[in-house]
């Protein structure tokens, strides 16, 4: 959102294999916006998702860098 | 999550872990995650509205800092010890880093409509109650601490009574002004816009009210906010 109240719209999660309700952003040390997803979401044909940890670049492109699942690393980053 | 003073990004999750309470990790911007420490019941965790604890706050010592039944220390070797453990926690306890050094921390007692409390502690460990028994409802969360080192907080609005409120913490630990806003309900956190103002959104409640982002002054006595139009882009 601009100072002006411009609104844009970067990335809509789908609550698929992306994941989903995003927790708060942060801003890397790149410049782009990185986040992590906190809801047990599942896309067609895919194992069930527990978690992601994203990047969006100031293009609104979204990366999902890695995927929480079932195991010892933990599951629902939202903290 | 938290960006740490490395450039990696730290983050804790609620579930799962070798003892099924979460645990605390690293990730780096390629995505190559580490786990630095799973919770146990050793560790003192849950309950209080939350599984676990976070998100973390790391101190000018490099440490970062967590709560849950207690406030944990967790170095960068992921070693995690209680550090302090405030006379009243509440309800989601929340850290947040000052500019002064110190940790605040923030929590609600008799959920939905009692009231906030706010502690702080130095990284030396001394500990002090800012200003307990803060008026509102829904959860409370500090927001940022400004360059006259006052602490702004706000307590969002639940269905059950009290509006959305922002309190003001001075450095001496007197809650002075605070705002209510009945017209809005904010469940995020404001950020100081460096320009006077804090800047915060709300939810809306139909779909015809979508939610806005407004702005409020800071100076002085707290304004109510201004709404600032989404237009989209």
């Amino acid at each position: 959102v601009s100072r002006t109240g411009v609104f844009t719209s970067l990335y809509s999660f789908l609550g698929l294999g992306d994941g989903g309700l995003p927790e708060r952003l942060v801003l890397g040390p790149d410049g782009a916006v990185y986040g992590t997803t906190a809801e047990v979401t599942q896309g067609p044909g895919q194992p069930p998702v527990h978690g992601t940890f994203f990047r969006i670049a100031p293009s609104g492109a979204l990366q999902t860098l890695y995927v929480f699942s079932r195991d010892a690393t933990g599951t629902l980053p939202d903290g | 999550l938290t960006v740490g003073q490395d450039g990696n990004f730290y983050g804790v999750a609620s579930g799962g872990g070798a003892f099924g309470l979460g645990t605390a990790f690293r990730l780096n911007a390629q995505g190559d995650l580490t786990v630095l420490h799973a919770f146990s019941t050793a560790d003192n965790v849950g309950g209080y509205g939350r599984n676990v604890v976070g998100p973390f706050v790391q101190g000018d010592d490099g440490n970062f800092y967590a709560v849950g039944r207690a406030v944990l220390r967790m170095t960068l070797a992921g070693d995690v010890s209680q550090f302090v453990t405030p006379w009243e926690i509440g309800l989601e306890p929340f850290l947040m880093a000052g500019r002064d050094g110190r940790i605040y921390g923030s929590g609600v007692n008799g959920m939905p409509c009692d009231h906030g409390d706010i502690f702080s502690f130095s990284l030396a460990g001394d500990l002090r109650g800012g200003g307990t028994g803060i008026e509102g409802c829904g959860s409370f969360w500090l927001d940022f601490q400004t360059v006259d080192l006052s602490v702004f907080g706000t307590f969002t609005m639940t269905e059950h009574c009290c509006p959305t409120t922002v309190v003001r913490l001075t450095p001496d630990g007197v809650v002075a002004n605070p705002t209510a806003f009945p017209a809005f309900s904010s469940d995020a956190r404001l950020t100081d816009g460096g320009d006077g103002y804090a800047y915060g959104v709300t939810f809306g409640s139909s779909p015809s009210d979508p939610g806005s982002i407004f702005k409020m002054s800071i100076l002085g006595t707290p304004k109510p906010p201004t709404n600032v139009r989404l237009t989209p882009g």
